[in-house]
């Protein structure tokens, strides 16, 4: 089975999360230590990077929707970027993008971050 | 043939033991014919000689005293020297009194007894002589028995012919005396031979010793009577000499053997100890592999310390890893009164600080010393104690104690001793939990059966039948029990069918629980509700309450109306819906917008949940399926994927439903080339059949 990695990368307001491999079942607690890591130390903006994901599965994808409520309340997010096509497929099937901002590049989620910081949550709506 | 040659030598063998008593038969036929004279005599003598011979099998054929044991020999020759001096007390009196006379009744019994006493006693012996055996043993004893033999030939019929012989100038004394010494030396080699005496525990060398003091008299006495005035003599002298050169050698090898059981009488302690050490170790471990219950095991292993080490009590705590607490598990003497004041004082503190030391630990004087106060408190009548650790390859799991009421009362030797006890208590605690570990995951698999035939009962158990569709399905799970369903749900009205499709997020059991409660939610709002999205709608406030937030269900809910002939679905997440039709040869994917269940709380998915009508026509069949099927991967870990399972979809459309749902797994089959299956897999095909209808 593919390795599963997560790189995680802080500037002063947002983290990133770099993931690489397969997120799956075996390899979702990874994802979910690491971002139980953020929240205790009070990081709440939150961008995950997907450019080099391999697969993801529907327990991986259970890991961002089992921390969004809580991130939210505490003014924070959790952005997606840089999905390859069939990442996002995945995602879009589920109907994801509705409820969370999925972006093509790390400086438009960036730029997504500021504007909610003016006190605005913003949904993409595709 | 070899059967025939076997049976015959058998036969030989017991006329052959036959032969000897023959022979005695024809010496007393030529003493009663009495022919007198020399040659006579000598062919007497040699006759004779030639029947002990021949009973020479009875000594080395004893093979049941090998299954009596030594004691049976000790015992029969304790009783038949005794027995034998007494009886030869007796006929020395009656023979001096009136029997006199070389064909006497006396005579013929009493050489008839003691050549028999002698062939027993012999064999009594040869049994102890070879215990421990070594190469020059047996060969020791026979030429002992054949010297002797012949010497005794010699001597009997001797001395008149020795001095016509060319070792007349020796002189017949001389040649005597050197035959004697030989034959003496031989004795005294072979009454070296007392390894049994190992063998006894302490109470039973003691009784040997006094026995063999009991004995020697009686044996020297025996010895003193054939080599004086001997009525087998009378009636044999090569008889007379044969018999009392093996009195002699009984004599030496009791003799011999009483000095030897001397020498071991000062250290029998100390063997008897060793030998229990090693017996109880050996019970122990054999107990171990057959015994898997751990208290019983407990209570074996406390006894036998309890008893090897003569400790006056002892029992073990094994480390209770949850309530970090020891618990007493088995005893030996301790009172109900003790143990119910130990379990008072069952917290941890027990003297920790001495007990983390990991070590072994002999207390010789608990009273006065500060340590193991504690268990001064409860047991008070305590010298000395030892507490050895139970220790695993990790961790101390416990320790084993043995107490006696006397101070300094735990030899070196004990404390090695009650440390072999502790490993064996070590090996007997991690074995039990081996196997109740085993045990565990046998029971677990066997659950897990029962929950994949349940799960598979929840499944429909055969295709409905809706006038004018033929409908398949298949679901292989990936685990025992995996998360994804299918249903079809009869409405009354309208020869109508709801066809469900779902697939709840992760895998096994969790899944599975999702799986039975979305099946049965479903199955009843489908009943009230109905229509699709109405369906779904209320579906998803009901169960997004219930699911873990990390959890969604995603779902195709579609109603085939008959009358109407026409679909209408809603699509929860799910994978898309592939409609095959006969006059395109594309397969189209219809996908209408909607999110997971269980994503939200309520009014997003409302929002975006659209209904999506099929008209049906014949020759259409619609698949539904899970991404089991398009997440399957090759070798390579290459996806099976949407488009292949499109393509594969089209090749295979002209073809009735069951068919195409075998081409479709087969397809995966051949792609994943029966590499594991990484997710539960489901289709639903509804096959528009009746061509009458109107499109």
């Amino acid at each position: 089975m593919n390795n599963f990695q997560v790189i995680r990368n802080d500037d002063d307001k947002v983290t990133t999360l770099r993931i690489a491999g397969f997120l799956d079942a075996h390899t979702a607690p990874m994802l979910e230590r690491e971002i139980e890591k953020l929240l205790e130390e009070g990081r709440y903006r939150i961008l995950v990077d997907f450019a080099e994901l391999g697969y993801i599965s529907s327990a991986g994808l259970g890991v961002f929707m089992g921390y969004i409520e809580q991130v939210r309340e505490n003014n924070g997010d959790i952005k997606m970027c840089r999905m390859n096509d069939k990442i996002y497929r995945v995602f879009d099937l589920l109907g994801f993008p509705t409820l969370y901002d999925i972006v093509t590049d790390e400086e438009m989620a960036r730029a997504k971050f500021v504007q909610s910081s003016q006190g605005r949550v913003d949904r993409q709506d595709n | 043939m070899p059967e025939c040659i076997c049976i015959m030598k058998r036969t030989l063998s017991k006329l052959i033991l036959l032969l000897p008593f023959a022979l005695f038969v024809a010496v007393i036929v030529l003493n009663t014919l009495d022919f007198g004279g020399g040659s006579i005599r000598f062919i007497r003598e040699a006759v004779l000689t030639v029947a002990v011979w021949l009973c020479f099998p009875i000594i080395f054929y004893q093979q049941w005293r090998d299954q009596q044991g030594n004691h049976n020999s000790l015992r029969q020759i304790f009783f038949l020297l005794i027995f034998t001096s007494l009886l030869a007390f007796a006929v020395a009196r009656i023979d001096s009194a009136a029997f006199a006379g070389v064909d006497s009744i006396v005579a013929l019994f009493w050489t008839l007894y003691s050549i028999s006493v002698v062939l027993v006693l012999f064999g009594a012996f040869r049994h102890l002589i070879h215990i421990k055996r070594r190469p020059a043993t047996a060969r020791n004893f026979k030429w002992m028995l054949y010297l002797q033999l012949l010497f005794a030939f010699l001597q009997g019929t001797g001395t008149q012919y020795l001095k016509k012989s060319p070792l007349s100038w020796l002189g017949t004394e001389a040649l005597l005396g050197v035959m004697t010494f030989i034959l003496v030396v031989l004795f005294v080699t072979n009454s070296f031979r007392v390894s049994w005496i190992h063998y006894l525990n302490r109470r039973q060398k003691l009784a040997c010793f006094w026995g063999g003091l009991l004995l020697l008299p009686f044996a020297w006495q025996l010895f003193s009577h054939f080599s004086q005035n001997n009525i087998v003599k009378t009636f044999s002298p090569f008889l007379g000499v044969f018999i009392c050169y093996s009195f002699l050698f009984f004599a030496i090898y009791c003799t011999l053997a009483l000095f030897s059981l001397i020498a071991h009488l000062p250290t029998a302690h100390l063997f008897d100890r060793k030998m229990k050490e090693l017996e109880s170790l050996y019970a122990l471990s054999s107990t171990l592999s057959v015994e898997f219950d751990l208290n019983r095991l407990a209570r074996q292993i406390v006894k036998l310390a309890a008893e090897v080490t003569e400790s006056d009590c002892c029992w073990l705590e094994l480390i209770d890893p949850q309530k970090q607490k020891l618990d007493l598990v088995a005893w030996q003497n301790l009172s109900d009164n003790e143990q119910a004041k130990r379990r008072a004082y069952s917290t941890y503190e027990h003297d920790i600080e001495e007990l983390t030391q990991k070590q072994t630990i002999v207390e010789n004087q608990v009273l006065r010393n500060k340590r193991l106060r504690t268990i001064s408190r409860w047991k008070s009548n305590l010298g000395s104690v030892v507490v050895v650790p139970l220790r695993s390859t990790q961790q101390t799991i416990g320790y084993l104690y043995a107490g006696k009421e006397a101070t300094f009362g735990f030899e070196h030797e004990d404390v090695e001793l009650l440390n072999a006890f502790a490993a064996q208590a070590v090996i007997a605690v991690e074995n039990t939990k081996l196997i109740e570990s085993s045990m565990l995951k046998d029971r677990l698999e066997h659950e897990l059966r029962l929950a994949h035939d349940a799960q598979m009962n929840l499944l429909p158990k055969e295709m409905p039948k809706l006038p004018g569709f033929t409908i398949e399905a298949v679901c292989k799970t990936a685990n025992e029990v995996g998360g994804d369903y299918y249903d079809f749900i009869p409405l009354d009205r309208d020869n109508r069918l709801v066809v469900t499709v779902g697939d709840v997020s992760g895998k096994g059991a969790e899944a599975a629980f999702y799986m039975a409660e979305i099946k049965g939610m479903i199955g009843a709002l489908a009943r009230t509700l109905g229509e699709p999205a109405k369906v779904l709608k209320k579906a998803n406030r009901i169960i997004s309450k219930i699911l873990e937030s990390n959890h969604f269900i995603t779902l195709i809910y579609g109603m085939i109306d008959g009358k109407r002939r026409c679909f209408t679905f809603c699509r929860a997440g799910h994978c898309p819906l592939l409609l095959a039709e006969p006059d395109r040869d594309e397969i189209r994917v219809i996908e209408p917008r909607g999110l997971g269940v269980g994503l939200d709380d309520g009014p997003i998915f409302d929002t975006k949940l659209v209904e999506e009508q099929i008209d049906l026509c014949p020759g259409q069949t619609l698949l539904l399926y899970t991404d089991g099927a398009t997440e399957m991967r090759n070798p390579a870990g290459e996806e099976f994927g949407e488009k292949r399972l499109v393509e594969t979809f089209a090749s295979l459309k002209h073809l009735p439903a069951a068919q195409i749902r075998d081409g479709l797994l087969a397809a995966i089959d051949r792609f994943s080339d029966k590499s594991t299956v990484h997710d539960d897999l489901t289709f639903v095909l509804i096959q528009v059949i009746d061509k009458s209808a109107l499109c």
